[in-house]
């Protein structure tokens, strides 16, 4: 079931209803039938798998806390980890993995012929099974008690708001509003109502729309303009994937918020800044944490030298890539973020400033000059990036490869132009939507102490913006594939 | 809501009209004098006087104008009248909703004009289908010819006959409008018929082929922008529930309570460019095979009797009975498809669809049936796809379409 259908509308208001009458257990008890069924509809044969990873990462847990002896305790998060991670490879990275080996050894002159599996992605996988693999590690560091109720566990784990698509809400912040009764404030309400019509603002009307002229373009086997229009391209793969994913988070938390929950802020303005480190604090600011948190300190961090720091970093972006999916372009997507941040860290090194920019320095006009021009700078070399990312999504058969080497001779190509595509209109004016959405975040999270005749103006505004340019085809979040 | 602000809101339709009353004619009549050609020119044959078009567009402007100006008027009223009901704490959500409401009136009453449809048209090839059809429902209307006639139909009819051919020969006798939505199977011809003007049509005239019978589509166009509740229990009644999807019956169910959503496609193309509808159909024209024998034998193996066929045949009886009912004279086409598809398809449905359409015109006078062996023939060479067919050809049937209709007209006159 996706946000984005009358399904999905009709289900949320019988849960609402029903969730609006009952008691806490009550509450608890019916939005695990619901987030089931909501798992469910898209394919109801990997429920027992997402039934398998909670309740054994919730036994897990319990293991974990029982032992006071070290090993033990260390063998069972392996344990814990193996089994996810396991479950990961076989649905997501067994393919990817045996053809490339396959691929390697046939280049060393061997022809190895490797099983592939023949299974459907679950849906949503690589979000449930980091939610609940977090879950053990906290419990581990002794940062989390274990929870007796395997139902509360297993309403953190499935909460359908964020089952498919995140955020990746850590259990130390979720599972306790799980365990105790949540209170629902009118102002919660408010920017609950706020968070889901602004999310529907960016998927159906900013990502569907522009999905449009991305689809059309790579379904080309070459790029549609052999120039720099080709950025408009890119501009609306950038502006899509921004509204596709942000939009999904920000309806997630809106629907949770309708029920007294609070779900992490995933998306701040990503567009708006001017350095790799940044991006990373404002675009999908849950997986950039667990990432953070749960790799790159793991493996040190930055406290083992310089080298090992960027080591570290591209490693970690590497497997951040990884996670996104199961392909070459995911990879070198990771890695060029990756090479980015440990560039990023060089220079600020090397000039001796620190890696985010202070207030002094965005105060001033000759400052804000140098803000913007930084993240116009940064933004296009954003785009870069996502040409990778979005050529990870090709058909099989093409060569991912051709296709990016052709848009960026395009899009390098700035003798070529003669005059600019109509597609800038379309562009230019979603995106531009997009960009004053991310201007305005913090605004725009604080609904509830807006005037009532900015609340009204507002919420007409997104209704009537969605009821005109929304697109209602029941368009996949691209998020779900991962 | 301000007084002076209520008085202005008031005082403007009222100028409006009473302006439109003194300076329409006069106006209008310098206008098509000015602009009398360039007007025709962009009208492309779909009406003959530039002065009663400029005339009826203004009318339209006062009509916008009344409409802007009275509905925040009602509303305010509205609000006052209920003042206590919603809680303070909650203003904004009836504030919102009341708002939506009016835009939605305002998106009816405004697509009642031609004027508006006229905003919304971006070019010749890049208007969204159902633009041109308001359109030229809209002008229709206007015309003043003694019988009018209406093509309606998938694609193919408007490929098959030249309205602009028609008129020229006939049009002094009988005008007529094509109005055809691409992708229309024989039920939408219930829907197109529906969203008829308030006007006498004295003939439809449809080409029919396989495609309005047995080709499956779960969704279509026609009953995304045509299907109101008003439909629901004859579409029941004649079994679409068991081949239609129920996402798209809620959809149009949703676009007919809301005007904004059915106005959707049409007002995204106008705001954001007609690049993105475009790219769209560039899209679907390029997942298409090349190989237009390939692509037969693709389209082919999607066409079969069944739950589908069962539905459309009991469609298209219902769209003649009203037809008769309307008094008005169904002409039918026994047509085809190119014939590269033509012979990829099942034999037994061509057949099956010609007794079909012969048992109904035995059966009810008023279809005049032209069987395929009265029409023109067409071979391969005539077709630019697997459906349309190129202009020569276009020309030739039209001629043909010509030819029956004088007879149709001359019968009528010694009739009378």
């Amino acid at each position: 079931m996706v946000f984005n259908s009358l399904a999905f509308l009709v289900f949320l208001a019988v849960v609402l209803v029903l969730y609006y009458r009952l008691g806490h257990r009550g509450q608890n008890l019916m939005l695990v039938g619901a987030s089931y069924f909501f798992y469910g509809w898209w394919d109801y044969r990997f429920l027992g798998l997402l039934l398998f990873t909670s309740l054994f990462d919730y036994v897990c847990a319990l293991k974990i806390e029982a032992q006071t002896h070290l090993p033990r305790r260390k063998m069972f998060l392996a344990f814990s980890i193996m089994v996810n991670m396991g479950v990961l490879g076989i649905f997501k990275y067994f393919n990817f993995f045996a053809s490339s080996l396959q691929a390697a050894l046939g280049s060393l002159g061997l022809h190895p012929s490797f099983p592939t599996l023949h299974v459907i992605l679950p849906v949503g996988i690589s979000f449930y099974t980091f939610l609940s693999m977090s879950y053990t590690i906290d419990v581990y560091r002794g940062e989390l008690k274990a929870t007796r109720n395997p139902l509360d566990f297993m309403l953190y784990v499935a909460f359908f708001p964020h089952l498919v698509a995140g955020p990746i809400v850590r259990a130390s912040y979720l599972l306790p509003q799980c365990q105790r009764p949540r209170v629902i404030k009118r102002a919660e309400l408010e920017n609950g109502i706020w968070l889901i019509l602004m999310g529907y603002v960016k998927k159906v009307v900013i990502a569907d729309r522009l999905a449009q002229i991305v689809d059309w373009s790579f379904s080309k086997p070459l790029p549609p303009f052999d120039n720099v229009n080709t950025w408009i391209v890119i501009y609306a793969f950038a502006f899509q994937i921004y509204g596709d994913f942000a939009g999904y988070s920000d309806i997630a938390r809106g629907v949770s918020k309708l029920m007294g929950f609070d779900l992490v802020v995933n998306f701040r303005a990503p567009y708006l800044v001017s350095s790799p480190s940044l991006f990373w604090r404002h675009w999908h600011i849950s997986l950039s944490t667990w990432l953070r948190d749960y790799l790159y300190v793991s493996m040190g961090g930055n406290r083992q030298g310089r080298w090992q720091t960027y080591r570290n970093l591209m490693v970690t972006m590497l497997l951040g890539g990884l996670w996104h999916g199961a392909g070459l372009a995911y990879v070198l997507w990771g890695l060029y973020h990756g090479l980015l941040l440990a560039a990023h860290r060089w220079w600020s090194e090397f000039w001796r400033q620190p890696a985010l920019p202070t207030a002094s320095e965005t105060a001033g006009g000759r400052g804000k000059l140098k803000r913007i021009v930084l993240v116009l700078v940064f933004f296009h070399i954003t785009c870069v990036g996502w040409l990778l990312f979005r050529a990870g999504g090709l058909p099989k058969g093409v060569s991912q490869g051709a296709v990016v080497k052709s848009y960026l001779e395009a899009m390098l190509n700035f003798g070529g132009m003669h005059g600019l595509s109509a597609l800038i209109l379309p562009v230019g004016l979603l995106g531009g939507i997009s960009l004053f959405f991310q201007f305005k975040n913090e605004r725009m999270n604080e609904f509830s102490i807006w005037s009532d005749s900015a609340k009204g103006v507002a919420v007409l505004g997104a209704l009537a913006t969605i009821t005109v340019l929304g697109v209602f085809e029941g368009a996949q979040f691209i998020y779900f594939q991962f | 809501m301000r007084r002076r602000l209520r008085i202005f809101l008031v005082a403007c339709p009222v100028a409006a009209w009473g302006l439109l009353g003194l300076l329409a004619k006069p106006l209008a009549r310098e206008g098509a004098a000015r602009f009398g050609s360039r007007i025709l020119r962009l009208g492309d044959g779909k009406f003959t006087s530039p002065g009663k078009f400029i005339e009826l567009r203004l009318r339209d402007c006062a009509v916008l104008l009344t409409a802007a100006c009275l509905l925040p008027l009602a509303r305010a009223a509205a609000t006052s009248a209920f003042r206590r009901r919603p809680p303070s704490r909650a203003r904004w959500i009836s504030d919102a909703l009341s708002g939506f409401v009016c835009l939605n009136v305002f998106a009816l009453i405004a697509a009642q004009t031609v004027l508006f449809w006229c905003l919304l048209f971006t070019g010749k090839g890049r208007t969204h289908n159902y633009t041109q059809f308001q359109i030229k429902r809209g002008l229709m209307k206007e015309v003043q010819a003694p019988h009018q006639a209406v093509l309606l139909g998938s694609s193919q009819t408007r490929a098959e006959i030249d309205e602009r051919l028609l008129n020229d020969r006939l049009g002094r006798e009988v005008w007529t409008t094509e109005l055809h939505f691409p992708g229309n199977h024989a039920y939408e011809l219930i829907l197109n018929l529906e969203a008829l003007p308030a006007v006498q049509v004295d003939y439809i005239i449809c080409y029919l082929s396989e495609g309005y019978f047995y080709s499956h589509a779960a969704e279509s166009d026609g009953l995304l922008f045509f299907f109101g509740f008003r439909d629901l229990v004859e579409f029941y009644k004649l079994g679409g529930g068991r081949v239609r999807t129920g996402r798209s019956l809620a959809y149009a169910l949703l676009g007919n309570a809301l005007p904004l959503f059915r106005l959707r496609d049409p007002l995204a193309g106008r705001i954001l460019g007609s690049s993105i509808q475009s790219s769209k159909q560039e899209q679907y024209d390029q997942s298409l095979s090349p190989n237009l024998a390939q692509r037969a034998q693709a389209i082919a193996s999607g066409y079969q009797a069944g739950p589908e066929s069962d539905f459309q045949k009991k469609a298209f009886s219902a769209f003649a009975r009203r037809c008769r009912e309307q008094h008005c004279t169904l002409v039918a086409c026994c047509g085809q498809f190119n014939p590269l598809l033509g012979r990829a398809l099942d034999p037994a449905l061509r057949g099956d669809m010609l007794a079909f359409l012969r048992n109904q015109a035995a059966h009810d006078a008023n279809i005049v049936l032209l069987d395929e062996s009265d029409l023109p023939k067409q071979t391969e060479a005539d077709y630019d796809d697997l459906t349309h067919v190129n202009e020569a050809a276009q020309i030739r049937f039209t001629e043909f379409i010509a030819g029956v209709m004088e007879k149709l007209l001359r019968k009528g006159q010694a009739g009378q």
